[in-house]
C-alpha cells in the first residue's frame, strides 16, 4: 500500500479474514466509520468485520487515488477512469460493483457508494428481469397469480 | 430475502477470489467471518452472527432504493422507462420500492406502470396521446405522445377492439395490443353501446395490479375486489355513462354529448398513505363545449390549439358542468378536461387532464367512433 513521501500518520486496518493493511490516515478518513474510530482513539489495528481482504485492498487503493487527486497528483478524469475501469469494471457485467457497494456502505464512504450505485444502475438498465435476478441472486418471490400479472406488465412496457 | 443477501455476501467476499489461505476456512462459514483470532465457535458467536445478519438485511433495502432510484431518475422517458418496469418485476421488495419511488401521473406527469392508466392525469397541462384506428381488425390503439409532432412512434398504452353483438356493441379495452379480450390478464375494462350508438356505459374491469395495498377504500369495495382466479375478471364496475343527442334542426350540426364519470376526489393529498386510504369517488358530469359557427368559413369551430387538424363531427372538447351539490367539485366550464380530434385518416389526438384517467379518456373517445348516425 502506498504511503506518501511526507511523514503522515498511518493507521492499521484488519480485514474480516485477518489481513492487515497500512493506510494513510488521511486516506482512511474517506470512511465515516474509520473516521469515528480514529477520532475516538481506538487502538490499531482497526477491525473491519465485514470487509474481506480482497475488497479492502481495492477500497484502500481507491482511497489512495482520491488522495492523489486531491493533492493534484492525478486529474479528476484519471481518477474517474480508474474507478470505472479498474475498481468497478463497468464494462464487464460481472464486475465488482456489488462488492464495492456493500463494503462502501459498511464503511460509510459516500463517494464510493455513489460511484458503485451508479455503475450498478447502469449495468441493470438494459437487463431483462431474469438477468437482474441472476445479477443480484434475488429469488422470484411472486405468487403464481401475481407472476402472471407481472409478466403482463413487463410485456406491456416492452411493447 | 435476507438469506439470499447473506448468501450473496458470502459468495462475493470469499468464493469469487480466494487469495489468502484463511479464506478456505471461511468458505464454510462464509457469511460473517470474524478473523482468525476469534475462534470461539460458541453459541454466543452464532447469536452474534444472527444479529449481524439482521443488520445486513436491514441495511440492504437502502442500497436497493439507491439503485432503483438511480434507474428511475435516469430513465424518465419512454421507451427507456421500461427499465423501471423491469425493476418492478424482479421481486416483491423491488416492486414496493419502484412503486413508492414513482409518484402518480398527477404529480409527475409521467406514465410508468399500467396502474398509471387508471390514475388521474395532470392538473395544469394535459397529457398528450394519440389514437390509431385499424379498420381491418376493428381495433383502436392508444399511445402516449413522446414528441410534439404527430409522427412519433409513441408509447403503447391501451388497445380497444370492437365486438358487435345483436343488440349492442362492446369495445374491450386491454393492455394486450395483439389480443384484446375480456378473459385475459390484460383486460382493463370495456365500453358498451346500445344498438343505435347513442348511449354508452363504461365498465372498469380488474383494478390494475401494482402491488399496492388496496385496503381501506371507502367508496366501493368492488373497485378493488380481490381476484381469485386471474382468468375470470372481477365484476365489471360501472364507472361512467355517455349519451349523445343529435342536432336535428341543423344537418351536419354538432351533436351534444353528456357524460357522467366516477372519478377520484381531487382533494390534494400530500402523502401516499392518505391517498390510498382516504380515497373517495365522486361523480364528474361533463358536456362537450359548443362549437361556434363561423359564417365566412361556413363551419363549426372549436379552438383545438393546433392539436386537431382535420374537421370531423367526431372532434370534441369536454368540460365539467358545475354541480352545486358538490361544493369542492372539480373544474369550471372553460377548462377542457378532454380533447379529441382527427389529424389523419386513421389518426386522432387525445389530450386529457385530471380528474380523468387515461383509461376513462380513451373510453370516452371511443364513444365518438361508436355513434352510428354521425355524418362526416
Amino acid at each position: 500500500m502506498e504511503t506518501s513521501t511526507c511523514s503522515k500518520k498511518i493507521v492499521q486496518l484488519r480485514s474480516s479474514d485477518g489481513q492487515l493493511f497500512e493506510v494513510d490516515e488521511e486516506a482512511a478518513m474517506s470512511s465515516e466509520i474509520l473516521k469515528n474510530m480514529i477520532e475516538m482513539g481506538m487502538p490499531s489495528p482497526l477491525p473491519l468485520y465485514e470487509v474481506d481482504a480482497t475488497t479492502l485492498a481495492m477500497i484502500v487503493e481507491s482511497w489512495n487515488r482520491r488522495l492523489q487527486e486531491k493533492r493534484g497528483e492525478i486529474t479528476e478524469a484519471e481518477l474517474e477512469r480508474w474507478e470505472e475501469e479498474e475498481l468497478l469494471k463497468s464494462k464487464e457485467p460481472d464486475g465488482d460493483a456489488i462488492c464495492v457497494l456493500l463494503a462502501a456502505n459498511y464503511l460509510e464512504d459516500e463517494h464510493l457508494i455513489d460511484r458503485a450505485g451508479e455503475a450498478i444502475a447502469h449495468h441493470i438498465k438494459d437487463m431483462t428481469v431474469e438477468e437482474v435476478r441472476d445479477y443480484f441472486e434475488i429469488e422470484n418471490d411472486f405468487e403464481r397469480e401475481e407472476e402472471e400479472k407481472v409478466f403482463q406488465q413487463n410485456a406491456w412496457a416492452f411493447h | 430475502m435476507s438469506q439470499r443477501w447473506a448468501f450473496l455476501l458470502g459468495k462475493s467476499f470469499s468464493s469469487r477470489r480466494s487469495i489468502s489461505p484463511s479464506s478456505e476456512i471461511l468458505e464454510e462459514d462464509a457469511r460473517f467471518a470474524g478473523g482468525e483470532e476469534e475462534k470461539g465457535a460458541s453459541p454466543a458467536a452464532a447469536a452474534g452472527e444472527e444479529e449481524e445478519e439482521e443488520r445486513w438485511a436491514g441495511m440492504l433495502p437502502d442500497l436497493m432504493v439507491n439503485i432503483i432510484r438511480r434507474v428511475e431518475a435516469s430513465e424518465e422517458r419512454w421507451p427507456r422507462r421500461k427499465s423501471l418496469v423491469s425493476c418492478a418485476c424482479v421481486c416483491r421488495r423491488w416492486r414496493e420500492i419502484a412503486i413508492a419511488l414513482v409518484g402518480p401521473p398527477r404529480e409527475t406527469g409521467k406514465i410508468t406502470f399500467p396502474s398509471s392508466l387508471k390514475q388521474p392525469g395532470t392538473r395544469d397541462l394535459p397529457i398528450q396521446c394519440f389514437i390509431k384506428r385499424n379498420k381491418k381488425n376493428s381495433t383502436f390503439y392508444l399511445y402516449l405522445s413522446l414528441t410534439q409532432t404527430f409522427m412519433d412512434k409513441g408509447k403503447f398504452l391501451l388497445a380497444a377492439r370492437k365486438y358487435k353483438y345483436g343488440a349492442y356493441t362492446e369495445y374491450i379495452i386491454s393492455l394486450d395490443a395483439d389480443d384484446p379480450t375480456q378473459g385475459s390478464n390484460a383486460y382493463v375494462g370495456k365500453l358498451r353501446s346500445d344498438f343505435l350508438g347513442m348511449r354508452f356505459t363504461i365498465y372498469d374491469g380488474n383494478p390494475l395490479f401494482n402491488g399496492a395495498r388496496a385496503s381501506g377504500i371507502k367508496a366501493s369495495r368492488r373497485f378493488f375486489s380481490k381476484q381469485i382466479s386471474p382468468q375470470v375478471p372481477a365484476d365489471n364496475l360501472e364507472i361512467g355513462q355517455v349519451s349523445y343527442k343529435l342536432n336535428l334542426l341543423k344537418t351536419r350540426g354538432p351533436r351534444r354529448m353528456q357524460c357522467i364519470v366516477q372519478c377520484h376526489s381531487m382533494r390534494g393529498t400530500s402523502d401516499e398513505e392518505s391517498q390510498l386510504e382516504s380515497h373517495s369517488m365522486g361523480s364528474l358530469v361533463l358536456k362537450n363545449k359548443a362549437p361556434r359557427w363561423h359564417d365566412h368559413l361556413q363551419c363549426w369551430c372549436l379552438n383545438f390549439h393546433g392539436r386537431v387538424t382535420v374537421a370531423s363531427v367526431k372532434n370534441f372538447q369536454l368540460v365539467a358542468m358545475m354541480d352545486p351539490s358538490q361544493p369542492d367539485g372539480v373544474g369550471d366550464e372553460e377548462t377542457v378536461l378532454l380533447q379529441f380530434g382527427k389529424v389523419g385518416d386513421d389518426l386522432f389526438t387525445m389530450d386529457y387532464r385530471e380528474p380523468l384517467s387515461a383509461f376513462q379518456a380513451f373510453a370516452l373517445c371511443l364513444t365518438s367512433f361508436g355513434t352510428k348516425f354521425a355524418c362526416e
